[in-house]
């Protein structure tokens, strides 16, 4: 029988006991939440991965706090945006009492998004939603999180090579892609998506 | 009437899956039935969204790497990577109590200031109810004196049990603290500063 999704608590748990592989899979869950995050703040490749390494660092050690959050994901968002706006501000030639901003605004500005008319607090929302979706993701039973993560991938190969993949029949892919969203949508709607 | 359309074939229809006359039939459909036409603008959301989430980009396999590695390089190292500063304490309002605080009556509100390396470390406390206190913070920059921008703050008692703060703009704040002796870390990005000895509310 597969075991069952561990949640955040758990894993945070199993890393404080020692455990490194609950650690590799904490990084797991929200290593794309971290990096996508910096990206739509408007950071390069490079400074989101920078952002990522700061912020699995930081998650590291205080993990003992982040086991009390409701959210580990609005936890890294605070993180992640923070070390964003010291990036921008670390590289920004013109001092902020020069901009006549306030702080509060200058984070605001400072931190921009690759998205138009997108704040900050905007693009951490929207990377925390899917995050949420991911989570969902992640907690439906095989084969439904591999169909649907196969099926709706970027460089989906198409019905016959999942299926293939999966070890399922063709003509059993359509009804199933079905079923599983509709799984997936029932999770969602119990999240509070 | 129970429609028996089957939720695949909106599923189909969603995805553009369909022929072209199955795909007018449905279209057809969806404007005299309010449950698949709910159905079909849920899918409309929910795919996108699912395919938004899978495309998110992710970290580099060397950064990744470096992740992975951190509790096993961190181990080996005697000392932490981030440099901690152990706060002293400057100021205490209880001190300038006087008679009321040689009786050891506990004020309404205490304000503590610390300083720490290039830091200094306002709190204050502030009785909310009972035997409970709020505690609220602010690290600046000691040149300047520029909020410091604070990535966590966790306050932990003698019991072993933490607490972590919730931030407002640049102030963290705790609530429901009661009386007794804490440890307060604050972490920033360059320093971590522990105040190892934080007395919450009345002296005993």
């Amino acid at each position: 029988m597969p075991n069952p999704r561990p949640s955040d608590a758990k894993l945070i748990e199993a890393c404080l006991s020692g455990d490194n592989r609950a650690w590799d899979a904490l990084i797991s869950r929200y290593q794309r939440f971290i990096y996508s995050l910096a990206h739509r703040l408007g950071c390069s490749d490079a400074d989101s991965d920078d952002v990522f390494q700061v912020a699995s660092l930081r998650l590291y050690q205080h993990l003992e706090g982040v086991r009390n959050q409701e959210s580990i994901a609005a936890w890294l968002a605070t993180l992640v945006r923070n070390e964003v706006y010291r990036l921008h501000r670390r590289r920004s030639v013109v001092p902020m009492s020069d901009l006549g901003l306030e702080e509060s605004e200058a984070a605001g500005s400072l931190v921009g998004s690759r998205e138009a008319a997108v704040t900050p607090e905007q693009a951490a929302l929207a990377s925390e939603r899917q995050q949420m979706l991911l989570d969902a993701l992640g907690e439906l039973k095989s084969p439904c999180r591999e169909l649907l993560s196969r099926l709706y991938h970027e460089d989906s190969p198409g019905y016959a090579m999942v299926a293939a993949e999966l070890g399922l029949p063709m003509g059993s892919i359509g009804p199933m892609r079905a079923r599983c969203l509709k799984r997936l949508e029932k999770k969602l709607r119990d999240s509070g998506y | 009437m129970r429609c028996n359309t089957p939720y695949e074939s909106l599923v189909d229809y969603q995805d553009c899956k369909l022929e072209q006359v199955a795909a007018d039939e449905i279209r057809t459909h969806l404007g005299s039935c309010a449950d698949c036409a709910r159905m079909v603008a849920d899918l409309g959301r929910l795919v996108p969204d699912l395919r938004g989430a899978l495309a998110m980009p992710g970290p580099s396999q060397r950064a990744i790497e470096y992740a992975r590695m951190l509790p096993r390089r961190l181990m080996e190292e005697s000392r932490p990577s981030i440099g901690v500063r152990i706060a002293s304490l400057m100021r205490d309002s209880r001190t300038r109590l006087g008679a009321a605080g040689a009786r050891g009556e506990a004020p309404r509100a205490v304000q503590l200031l610390y300083e720490a390396d290039s830091y200094l470390l306002h709190v204050w406390q502030e009785r909310s109810s009972g035997q409970n206190w709020s505690i609220i913070g602010e690290a600046l920059v000691r040149e300047g004196g520029e909020p410091a921008l604070v990535d966590a703050v966790l306050l932990t008692g003698s019991d072993g049990i933490s607490q972590a703060a919730l931030f407002t703009d640049d102030q963290f704040r705790l609530q429901g603290v009661a009386n007794g002796a804490y440890r307060l870390q604050v972490s920033l990005p360059d320093a971590d500063i522990t105040v190892p000895y934080l007395l919450i509310g009345a002296s005993d």
